[in-house]
């Protein structure tokens, strides 16, 4: 039961990440497209973040914002000056450039910073506190409030402000938003600052102890992917929900399956939780289509 | 060919998916004596070239390996435009199919000491119906949904590898037999009449009969009813259906095609490398290596045959020569800790940004530049000649 209790908290710790890198992908997808470059984003905020407390010696409260702020802008000069060109063309190509962002980004992150690991700045470090025997760090119980910070903030954004109903229009239709005078370039553009933010905040808590930071980071939210679709794409509460289960599912699978004592279903391998969601993900998808929370797609001829 | 309109450039045109650049090119003269005289001493040279290559260059380093790979990938470039380019379905799923392939040759070669003339098409058969598997799963989704779903069976499949150690090694990989007929190896160096060949030589003329057999199934295969399906569905997918194409069926057609290529391809590359690491073909390596098949298509021009083989040649090249020239290039480091970028980070880095570039500014390709070029050569003034 302990080690139950354990693996919850750790795996609503992790699913708040997923989360956050979820609702990245979502926002994004509002606009059309799909973004394979967000785990770049997040080593490239992390990065930032690191380097401003550790080199620069500024307060870790200070240098998030302005990783936040570094990162909204390189999503949005990509929109603005890349993006904008390849309006109109094919899934594919879309998929492809922001693959190719993705490398660039990463290779660039090791020629300014180095392979090696570092850590990511943060106050918290290994500190916590125990409930019983559970074992419960800081940096868990921040990642938490700031997942929950960012949630509340979204979910008045996208309900009661101009813009947050405006990105919804586009999502659903872009040619009738910008029929109605929505301002498609500027939703855009704001749609990127929000991934940034996201990827940050996910990247630098994905960083905290007792995970290390290296370039090998961004490559987590590859493994995020299953919860946009097991919610529903497009579904911003889906991606959450779709975020929080895939870590418990992943957390959970890596305490009770494999070879090692006390393990079960041994014949699935060890390492196994790290495919488990997209095992899942094609079991959900094959009994509903569209997620979880997902709408039926009307294609008009 | 007494048409006035000769067929096969109008068929070209149709084929490339792309509409053509100018009109003069689809409707251009009947093919003249001369012409059809300078054509065919064009392929000529090209075929004395090709047969020549392995003896020029082979006491230069990097240029057998790159002319071996490059060939082998160029099969499984040409499987994935099936998939990616005429029917417009995106993958990032094709290094698991070139996993498949690999790893049926390490058991049906390996484990069990099949002859390569089974083992071969026994890959890509496998992989075949491995496709068929799971594109009857995957293709009920499209766009984004098909594209994660790829993704999943990389990551899936990395796993699979990685764990069934009775056929991968686990962990730490496995040698892949070398092609074999019968005491014939492609193992070791060996004489065929008066001429020696090397293991490099000898892997040239057997990868480049199967790569050719490959380009005139594809080529062949786009002109049939199926080839044309696969077009009618990436153009307009309900279109194609009111025109009476099964669209499922025709996804899951190409979807097989692209695996079996894939395998085929796999087990030649496993077979050519000797050595093999799950890794190689699952995970972010898989993931990786499934790009760099969509990079390659890009690159050379997307739903083109030539395209896909020029791609994959010029992306097996780069990296390679990087690698060996690295000395004469500036701000590369000359060895660990001396400063400056690695020649990987360089290739990388390179093959990034010439990515992005053909995506922004020439999203045909290589081959697009070339059917510019060539358009504007037949309008000029000496085209007249030419025609």
């Amino acid at each position: 039961m302990t080690t139950f209790l354990q693996l919850l908290v750790q795996g609503v710790a992790l699913g708040c990440i997923y989360a956050l890198i979820a609702l990245g992908f979502t926002v994004v997808l509002m606009a059309g497209v799909i973004n394979f470059a967000q785990g770049s984003f997040m080593l490239v905020g992390a990065y930032v973040v690191s380097w401003l407390v550790l080199n620069m010696q500024v307060p870790f409260l200070l240098a998030l914002p302005m990783g936040v702020i570094v990162v909204a802008l390189m999503g949005m000069g990509f929109e603005r000056f890349i993006l904008r060109r390849m309006s109109a063309r094919p899934v594919f190509t879309i998929i492809m450039i922001t693959l190719g962002l993705d490398i660039f980004l990463r290779v660039v992150t090791i020629l300014v910073w180095g392979q090696d690991q570092r850590t990511n700045g943060d106050p918290f470090g290994l500190d916590g506190f125990s409930v019983g025997e559970i074992r419960i760090n800081w940096a868990d119980i921040w990642i938490l409030i700031s997942t929950l910070i960012l949630l509340a903030f979204f979910y008045f954004f996208f309900k009661f402000t101009k813009y947050g109903v405006a990105m919804r229009a586009t999502a659903l239709d872009h040619e009738a938003a910008a029929a109605v005078g929505i301002n498609l370039s500027q939703i855009y553009l704001i749609t990127w600052a929000i991934t940034g933010l996201v990827a940050t905040v996910g990247g630098v808590f994905l960083a905290a102890s007792p995970r290390v930071l290296d370039s090998n980071l961004g490559f987590v939210a590859l493994r995020a992917f299953p919860a946009i679709i097991l919610g529903g794409l497009g579904s911003t509460v889906g991606a959450v929900l779709g975020g929080l289960i895939l870590g418990l599912v992943e957390v959970l699978f890596s305490g009770y399956v494999g070879t090692g004592p006390n393990q079960f279903f041994g014949f699935l391998g060890n390492g196994f939780y790290t495919v488990a969601t997209y095992v899942l993900l094609l079991i959900v998808l094959l009994v509903r289509p569209y997620g979880l929370f997902g709408k039926k797609e009307v294609e008009r001829v | 060919m007494s048409n006035p309109q000769s067929p096969t450039v109008s068929q070209e045109e149709t084929n490339s998916g792309i509409p053509a650049t100018s009109p003069t090119l689809a409707t251009s003269a009947p093919a003249s004596a001369g012409r059809k005289w300078l054509k065919w001493s064009i392929w000529g040279l090209f075929g004395l070239l090709l047969l020549a290559y392995p003896f020029v260059a082979i006491n230069v380093r990097p240029w057998m390996t790159i002319a071996n790979l490059g060939i082998i990938l160029a099969i499984g470039a040409l499987g994935l435009n099936v998939l990616a380019g005429y029917t417009g379905l995106a993958s990032l799923g094709h290094a698991f199919f070139l996993g498949v392939g690999a790893y049926t040759c390490m058991y049906f070669g390996g484990n069990l000491g099949w002859s390569f003339l089974l083992w071969l098409p026994l890959a890509g058969v496998i992989a075949g119906v491995i496709g068929l598997l799971i594109g009857a799963i995957t293709l009920r989704f499209r766009g984004f949904y098909l594209t994660i779903m790829t993704l999943g069976m990389v990551f899936i499949g990395g796993h699979i590898f990685l764990n069934w150690k009775e056929i991968s090694g686990g962990s730490q990989g496995k040698s892949v037999p070398a092609p074999a007929i019968g005491d014939f190896t492609w193992a070791k160096p060996s004489a065929i009449g008066p001429i020696d060949l090397n293991r490099d030589q000898k892997f040239y003329f057997l990868a480049l009969p199967i790569l050719i057999l490959a380009i005139i199934f594809v080529s062949n295969l786009m002109r049939t009813r199926m080839g044309r399906a696969f077009q009618a569905v990436r153009d307009r997918e309900v279109a194609a259906e009111l025109m009476g194409i099964d669209a499922s069926r025709t996804k899951i057609t190409a979807f097989v095609v692209s695996s079996v290529l894939g395998g085929i391809c796999g087990a030649l590359y496993g077979s050519f490398l000797t050595y093999l690491q799950p890794e190689q073909f699952g995970g972010i390596n898989g993931l990786e290596f499934s790009i760099r098949f969509i990079a390659m298509i890009i690159i050379g021009g997307i739903a083109s045959v030539p395209g896909a083989i020029i791609g994959a040649l010029l992306l097996t090249a780069a990296p390679e020569l990087i690698s060996t020239f690295s000395e004469a290039i500036p701000f590369i480091q000359k060895g660990a800790g001396t400063g400056g970028i690695t020649s990987n980070n360089l290739s990388e880095i390179l093959y990034a940004l010439l990515l992005g570039v053909f995506l922004i500014f020439e999203p045909t390709g290589i081959i697009g530049i070339y059917r510019r070029i060539k358009a504007r050569v037949l309008r000029s003034k000496i085209g007249k000649y030419l025609t």
